[in-house]
């Protein structure tokens, strides 16, 4: 190891091309490379006795010469290993057959490949001698038919025989529901046809497996009838149908739940259907291995068969199960079938077929104890690590070596010049042995960036396949990152590591003046290549990372770098952990702060990073800002109003790139994507979940300072996030106090007081009652009153906007400013006019702010909304006028006699006895003198109607005078009607004769009479 | 006076009004029976008139004088009940107005009978009369009287004429019958002879006037005389 600068790869990239491979090395060529890079597979279990195997006792049971034949199955989940136990145990047996363990044997391989039948059947073909080609033409015709374009067609056809209640029973199954008596119409019927051969199909799906023409890539897929392609048939495969298929669909659309066992039917079915397609059904594919191994026999030889993945197969796996089971026929030469299956087609044997295995073997625990071991993981590397480092003819020697059944007894790293500085730096894993360093890992790097690889993304899975191709490969195909002083690049490993404890405030101490880059390096390495919790974890274990790989040193004092321990089975140093200086933090709290640093550290590394799990984060930034926002400093910003705003709702939180998206949300402060604000959430949490809300914990004071720090930079700034943006704050109060005053001139019907003190006491005095108008239900009233009812809202919102905080626990106003009310009320009692509010104020999260000085918008236009209450008192006006039939000058006076008279009249018709009911009059009747004391209001009612200012109309105090014009009113309407009963009583007295003109008709006529002596003496 | 204050007023004397109003009938009643009063004394008026056109003064001067009385009888009469009224018009609805009225009411048909009466005598008086001289006539071999006697008849009949047409026909006839039995030249205590002893009703001292012996012997009517003693 070079005393100055970072250590160099000590491999070529072509080595790392040749050994670094997850598809098996299985060719002569390469062949040393595989058992150079193979590690033992453990936890192997045989599955029927429940007992471990490990692989070389599983080649012993596979060839154990007490069974004539044999049939193994591996099976376990895709990347366990299955396969690289299968073609170890092929090398095995070559190996065997080489020294003479094993003899006259032929072995054939079927490797997965491009996963299909065709490609399967074909490497069978071209692994048997010569001789044995013939046997293989009807596997070639069967290859040539399934490429006919009516494959489809075809298979549809063959599922429809094999759906045959008859054929079903043949194949031992159980008879359908009866309702499904003619489910194999849905294959001929050319609707119902033509969706189960339509593109990408089912049907579709098994032919272009059968074909080769499956899509590349990743595992081979399964065809499988589902019960969705029964139940979602379009429409248009619905019509020309027959009716017997129509019967199925009808019977399926009214019970859901038959499709489930047409689906299983026509799974059922598949495979046979597949093998009467290609020809290989049946018995054909046993035909051939038996025509096969009768010619072996005869040659005395035996067939060793091992095929990596039965299940590419298609759906032949059973036939090609029935073709290799024992047979126990003297014609027929011995065979061992090693046979690797997915954990779904193991799932999907018979009973009769299971039994048939002599050796179930299980990959599944296999994998399990791999990755739950630190040392084998580290070892599994360190074997890949030493294949990429050692010469080929080295190599060579190993593979050797690994065929007897011995591991790795060659290190490149023997006689390695700078072994005496990697091992104790990078740490090192002893094998047979030998010691094989690490670098460029340390002992945990290898197991912890395993278990942290991303299954979430396609395809990954921690498995052996999973740790070369993200782990391994990234580490070691760069040679220059090293030279470049890059290594590890976080960005190049699909894991999701958690974050460093503690972290913040060791790099605060450490890494002064570093780059981020060298930072992010240096936290990855914190991460997955040491097992630290502490700062002093941290210092102890990088620091010896730290030159190797390029870094500066540690700016935080001289830390003595602890010596690396030789391989030790537990994963913690053996030392005894530092004494608590400390209370010790919750059980979870550094759990729950580490979560939030992962969360943070996934967030801040690309600039599109989601914050996950961010709930947790914003409670924390709300409950920060809540109490930390210095808004007693600030004065404008309304303590309830910044409490509204903020809430208890943690969605008036964002950060930039949160997973939540909380609709309708009205304010949200947000925290924008950087490291501050990163810093700032790690502070928080730990303050939180570390120091149980309390700064004493270990690096207390560190954290408190990031928040301090925030607070003084960013502070001012987010509370004026909270206020209006570019809108003057004074102005609403302004129109509230207007609104006040105007309310106080209506109360008082008076104009404000000139002493200030007065002013200001009226203007903050309740607004209680409705006021009286001369006409009720005018736009006039519906504002007086709204502007009663609001008074209380729209005072306290003066106050809160005035308000002099004097703390935050409570919203009570103590002290305000009273400035702007002291220029508000003279700029009013001057104008008599309410200032408007623009409509910027009704906009985004201070809406609500400014929601009660919007009732200015009410007042706006007072001559206008007064309009009414003046015509009214002009009527009025009138009225009286008319009534008491007097000009305005001198009416109070008329108003008077008029009222007295009033009383004279009521006296008469009591006197007359002359009863007119009339509910109106007799209310007011009592009222009469009284209402004439009134009638002074008249010439104020008629000073305020000769106006044409608001003021005289607003400090018109109208009740008496609508009194008056009440009575007046109610008075005249009572003289009409007295007027209209002595009108009729009259008419009605002179209709029936005029006793004073019949009187005096009489008296003349008894006048004559009496004249009448007279008249006659004198003629 | 404003609006109210007449009301006032209105309203004050309506109870009057009312209170006259129950009068009103009764008012009404002998209004209508005072008219009829009155017509009926302009009628027996125009019925004196008629007598002394038809009769001659003397005639109706002695039915102004029975007439007279119930005249001054209704004047006193009406002028009492005017000044009861006067004094009290609610005088009216006692039933003593009605007593009064119904004095009133009773002196018109009595004039009216008078007047009539006074007619029928004397229309009875004179068709009498001419009755007597026709028979003088048809005696002294003026002709047939028939004609004439049978107008007469009808005239007598007849009531007290109410028109002027009627009153002048009536007077027409009488000149007519005059001037018809003028023609014989009896004196007028002659026609009376001869009509009282037609009737049956002569006195034997009649026989004593020369012209009543010259008349019966110059028409030889002697043996038509009977003597009655009664």
């Amino acid at each position: 190891m070079p005393e100055t600068g970072p250590m160099k790869a000590c491999w070529t990239p072509e080595r790392v091309a040749t050994v670094v491979t997850t598809i098996a090395k299985m060719d002569a060529s390469r062949s040393h490379y595989f058992l150079a890079s193979h590690s033992p597979i453990t936890g192997i279990l045989d599955e029927r006795l429940q007992r471990p195997l490990d692989e070389e006792s599983l080649f012993k049971a596979v060839f154990d010469r007490s069974r004539a034949e044999t049939l193994a199955v591996i099976w376990g989940e895709p990347g366990s290993g299955k396969s690289h136990l299968i073609h170890w145990l092929k090398l095995r047996t070559e190996y065997a057959l080489k020294h003479g363990e094993l003899d006259t044997m032929l072995p054939v391989l079927v490797q997965r490949r491009s996963g299909n039948l065709k490609d399967a059947l074909q490497q069978l073909v071209e692994q048997l001698p010569p001789e044995f080609q013939k046997y293989m033409d009807p596997v070639r015709k069967a290859l040539d038919r399934i490429n006919a374009d009516t494959a489809r067609e075809m298979l549809a056809n063959a599922l429809s025989i094999e759906l045959l209640p008859q054929t079903r029973q043949e194949r031992g199954l159980a008879p359908l529901d009866r309702r499904l008596g003619k489910v194999r119409e849905l294959c001929l019927s050319p609707g119902t046809r033509g969706w189960l051969c339509r593109p990408d199909g089912v049907i579709d799906r098994e032919v272009r497996r059968l074909t080769g023409t499956e899509r590349q890539g990743g595992e081979p897929r399964e065809a499988r009838f589902e019960f969705s392609e029964f139940t979602a048939i379009t429409p248009q495969h619905l019509r020309g149908n027959s009716a017997a298929a129509m019967e199925v669909v009808d019977e399926i659309e009214f019970e859901p739940e038959l499709a489930h066992q047409v689906a299983a039917a026509f799974n059922d079915a598949l495979p046979f259907a597949v093998g009467g397609l290609t020809g290989l059904g049946g018995t054909t594919l046993r035909e051939v291995f038996d025509a096969i191994r009768s010619d072996l026999k005869a040659s005395k030889r035996w067939l060793a068969l091992f095929i990596e993945d039965v299940s590419v197969m298609s759906d032949l796996d059973s036939d090609v199960l029935r073709a290799v089971e024992p047979q126990s026929n003297p014609k027929l030469c011995r065979l061992v079938a090693v046979l690797g299956m997915t954990d779904g087609g193991k799932n999907r044997l018979r009973d009769n077929e299971l039994g048939r295995i002599h050796l179930l073997v299980q990959m599944r625990r296999s994998v399990e104890e791999w990755r739950d071991s630190e040392e084998a993981v580290a070892q599994f590397a360190a074997r890949y690590l030493n294949a990429v480092r050692l010469r080929e003819d080295d190599v060579r020697k190993l593979a050797a070596h690994r065929r007897t059944g011995g591991d790795v007894n060659r290190s490149a790293c023997d006689g390695c010049q700078v072994r005496e500085g990697c091992f104790p730096a990078f740490g090192s894993v002893e094998l047979e042995g030998v010691q094989i360093g690490l670098f460029p890992f340390t002992r945990p790097a290898p197991r912890k960036l395993l278990v942290a690889l991303d299954t979430s993304k396609g395809g990954i899975r921690q498995n052996q396949r999973g740790f070369l191709d993200q782990v391994l490969r990234p580490a070691v195909q760069e040679l220059e990152q090293f030279e470049e002083r890059s290594f590890p690049d976080p960005t190049s490993f699909s894991v999701r590591l958690d974050e460093p404890l503690h972290w913040a405030p060791f790099t605060a101490r450490n890494c002064v003046n570093w780059s981020i880059e060298d930072k992010d390096r240096l936290r990855f390495l914190a991460q997955a290549w040491i097992e630290g919790r502490s700062e002093q974890d941290y210092a102890s274990l990088l620091t010896p990372l730290l030159a190797p790989l390029g870094f500066e040193p540690f700016t935080g004092g001289q830390v003595a770098p602890r010596r690396v321990q030789p391989p030790q089975p537990q994963l913690r140093p053996d030392k005894e952990p530092p004494k608590p200086e400390t209370p010790e933090p919750p059980k979870d709290g550094l759990k729950k702060a580490g979560n939030i640093q992962n969360a943070l550290a996934d967030w801040i590394a690309r600039p599109d990073g989601v914050l996950e799990h961010d709930g947790p984060i914003r409670d924390l930034l709300l409950k920060f800002v809540k109490s930390c926002l210095p808004v007693e400093n600030e004065w404008g910003l309304p303590v309830r109003e910044f409490k509204r705003l903020l809430g208890n709702k943690k969605s008036s939180v964002y950060v930039e790139g949160q997973r939540s998206q909380p609709a309708a949300v009205v304010f949200e402060l947000k925290f924008e994507r950087s490291e501050e604000t990163r810093a700032l959430i790690e502070a928080l949490a730990y303050f939180e979940h570390v120091g149980s809300a309390s700064w004493s914990f270990k690096s207390g004071e560190h954290y408190k300072r990031v928040v301090s720090r925030w607070l003084r930079r960013n502070g001012r700034a987010f509370l004026q996030r909270l206020e209006p943006a570019g809108l003057d704050r004074e102005r609403p109060v302004r129109a509230a106090i207007a609104v006040l005053c105007l309310a106080a001139a209506v109360r008082r019907r008076k104009a404000l007081p000139k002493s200030r003190t007065e002013a200001l006491d009226e203007i903050f005095t309740p607004f209680e009652v409705d006021p009286v108008l001369l006409k009720p239900g005018t736009d006039w009233e519906r504002r007086l009153k709204t502007l009663r009812t609001s008074h209380e809202e729209l005072r306290q919102f003066v106050l809160a906007e005035l308000d002099v905080p004097q703390g935050m626990t409570s919203d009570a106003t103590n002290f305000v400013d009273p400035r702007p009310v002291l220029e508000a009320i003279p700029a009013f009692a001057d104008t008599w006019q309410v200032p408007d509010l623009p409509q910027d104020y009704s906009t985004s999260h201070w809406k609500a702010r400014y929601e009660p000085a919007r009732l200015c918008e009410y007042f706006v236009d007072l001559p206008a909304l007064l309009a009414t209450e003046r015509e009214e008192l002009k009527r009025h006006l009138e009225m009286i006028r008319r009534v008491v039939d007097t000009p305005s000058s001198g009416a109070p006076q008329a108003v008077r006699k008029y009222l007295k008279e009033m009383g004279e009249l009521v006296r008469t018709l009591r006197e007359q006895k002359l009863v007119l009911p009339d509910d109106a009059f007799e209310a007011v009747k009592p009222r009469l003198a009284e209402a004439a004391e009134s009638a002074g209001e008249v010439e104020a009612a008629i000073t305020a109607d000769s106006s044409t200012g608001v003021e005289p109309i607003l400090t018109f105090a109208p009740e008496p005078f609508s009194s008056l014009a009440a009575v007046l009113g109610t008075c005249q309407q009572f003289v009409e009607r007295v007027e209209v009963e002595v009108d009729r009583t009259e008419k009605r007295l002179t209709a029936e004769g005029d006793p004073d003109a019949l009187q005096k008709s009489l008296l003349a006529r008894l006048d004559a009479l009496a004249a009448g002596p007279a008249e006659e003496g004198e003629r | 006076m404003s609006r109210v204050a007449d009301l006032c007023r209105r309203v004050e004397s309506l109870e009057r009004k009312k209170v006259h109003g129950v009068l009103v009938k009764a008012l009404s009643t002998y209004d209508t029976d005072l008219e009829k009063l009155s017509r009926a004394l302009s009628s027996n008026a125009a019925g004196v008139e008629t007598v002394e056109r038809v009769f001659g003064p003397e005639t109706a001067a002695t039915l102004r004088g029975k007439l007279r009385e119930s005249s001054h009888k209704v004047a006193r009469l009406a002028s009492n009940f005017a000044k009861r009224i006067r004094a009290n018009p609610a005088f009216v609805g006692k039933n003593e107005a009605g007593d009064a009225i119904s004095d009133l009411k009773g002196l018109a048909p009595a004039a009216a009978r008078t007047v009539a009466d006074a007619w029928a005598k004397a229309m009875a008086d004179r068709c009498e009369l001419l009755r007597a001289r026709i028979a003088v006539a048809e005696l002294a071999g003026a002709g047939s009287g028939s004609e004439l006697r049978r107008e007469l008849d009808r005239v007598q009949s007849g009531r007290l004429p109410s028109s002027e047409t009627e009153v002048q026909g009536v007077v027409e006839f009488f000149a007519r019958a005059d001037s018809a039995v003028a023609k014989v030249g009896a004196s007028q205590r002659l026609s009376s002879f001869v009509e009282n002893a037609m009737r049956g009703s002569a006195s034997g001292r009649d026989l004593d006037d020369p012209e009543v012996r010259a008349f019966l012997d110059a028409h030889r009517l002697w043996q038509r005389l009977t003597v009655k003693l009664t």
